[in-house]
């Protein structure tokens, strides 16, 4: 049996197929196997195009408000329970939020207050550590379902 | 193949293959060169259609079994595409038809795309849609088999 790709109007492939006959059509280009490298990808001028980027995920940085205290490890009770009241204050204004965003110049400043206030265990490394790895999908998956169309 | 095969195999007396062109009375049942299914003749005449493609003058005796086989994978690019369709050709009987999805698998870490199934339906007898299960960023892709049946 033949197998063949279909195209969308804008002639980006959305399906491949093996079946009995091509159907007629520009929208219809044989393929020689069943081959899923060009879904995604736009046929024009007789050939096909490299892959477009993939859309940038809204939610990448952003993270749930318990995974984001999660993230100061075995820090994270020295910081609730710190009697400083500037960490006091960003401790309230976390708990207050929906979310966190990593790439938030005032959460990085927030941070640094905290480890101004000398609270044990928070330094340099570990701000980097929760700034920078990346979320995983655990880490927002309350978000994304609350806020995100889920 | 035998006629006492067919008989045998499907409890009818004497099933003759089926000619061409031969007249044929009510409830005659013959066996069809074409799949080897048996057939029981639904009003009495000739004719020169076999009767697996003459549902006008004869109905299946007995049981189906495959006609052939499709497959396919259709891609829900991420973003805000909703459904996508791959096109059937040439057309199904959709009341002979059986179609499965074979899983889905999604680009990226997008939790969204990957944690609710798409669905996959048989639209009509040209088209079969897949829907995604959830708004995300990622693209799902969804393999597609069907089943045709005499």
């Amino acid at each position: 049996m033949p197998y063949f790709a279909e195209l969308n109007p804008s002639g980006v492939c959305i399906a491949v197929s093996e079946q009995p006959a091509i159907p007629q059509g520009p929208q219809f280009v044989p393929l020689e196997g069943l081959d899923l490298g060009v879904l995604g990808r736009t046929f024009s001028g007789g050939q096909w195009q490299p892959a477009p980027p993939p859309p940038a995920d809204p939610a990448e940085w952003l993270i749930d408000v318990g995974p984001f205290m999660d993230r100061f490890g075995l820090a994270k009770l020295a910081v609730l329970a710190s009697t400083n009241a500037t960490v006091r204050a960003l401790v309230t204004d976390i708990l207050a939020r929906r979310w966190i965003d990593l790439q938030r110049a005032d959460v990085a400043a927030g941070i640094d207050l905290i480890i101004g206030a000398g609270v044990p265990g928070v330094d340099g490394t570990l701000k980097t550590a929760i700034l920078t790895t990346p979320v995983q999908p655990a880490e927002n998956l309350a978000l994304r379902r609350l806020y995100f169309g889920g | 193949m035998t006629a006492s095969f067919h008989a045998a195999r499907g409890g009818a007396a004497a099933a003759q293959k089926w000619v061409s062109g031969r007249v044929y009375g009510l409830d005659a049942i013959v066996w069809s060169p074409v799949n080897t299914l048996l057939y029981v003749r639904l009003v009495a005449g000739g004719g020169t259609t076999d009767p697996s493609a003459d549902a006008t003058n004869w109905a299946l005796f007995g049981p189906t079994k495959p006609k052939a086989m499709r497959r396919g994978v259709i891609v829900i690019a991420g973003g805000s595409q909703a459904l996508n369709t791959a096109t059937l050709s040439p057309a199904v009987d959709v009341t002979k038809t059986r179609l499965r999805k074979g899983g889905q698998h999604t680009t990226g870490s997008d939790s969204l795309a990957r944690d609710i199934d798409a669905s996959l339906v048989l639209t009509n007898a040209t088209t079969i849609t897949a829907t995604r299960g959830n708004v995300g960023a990622g693209d799902v892709y969804v393999p597609w088999e069907l089943e045709e049946l005499w």
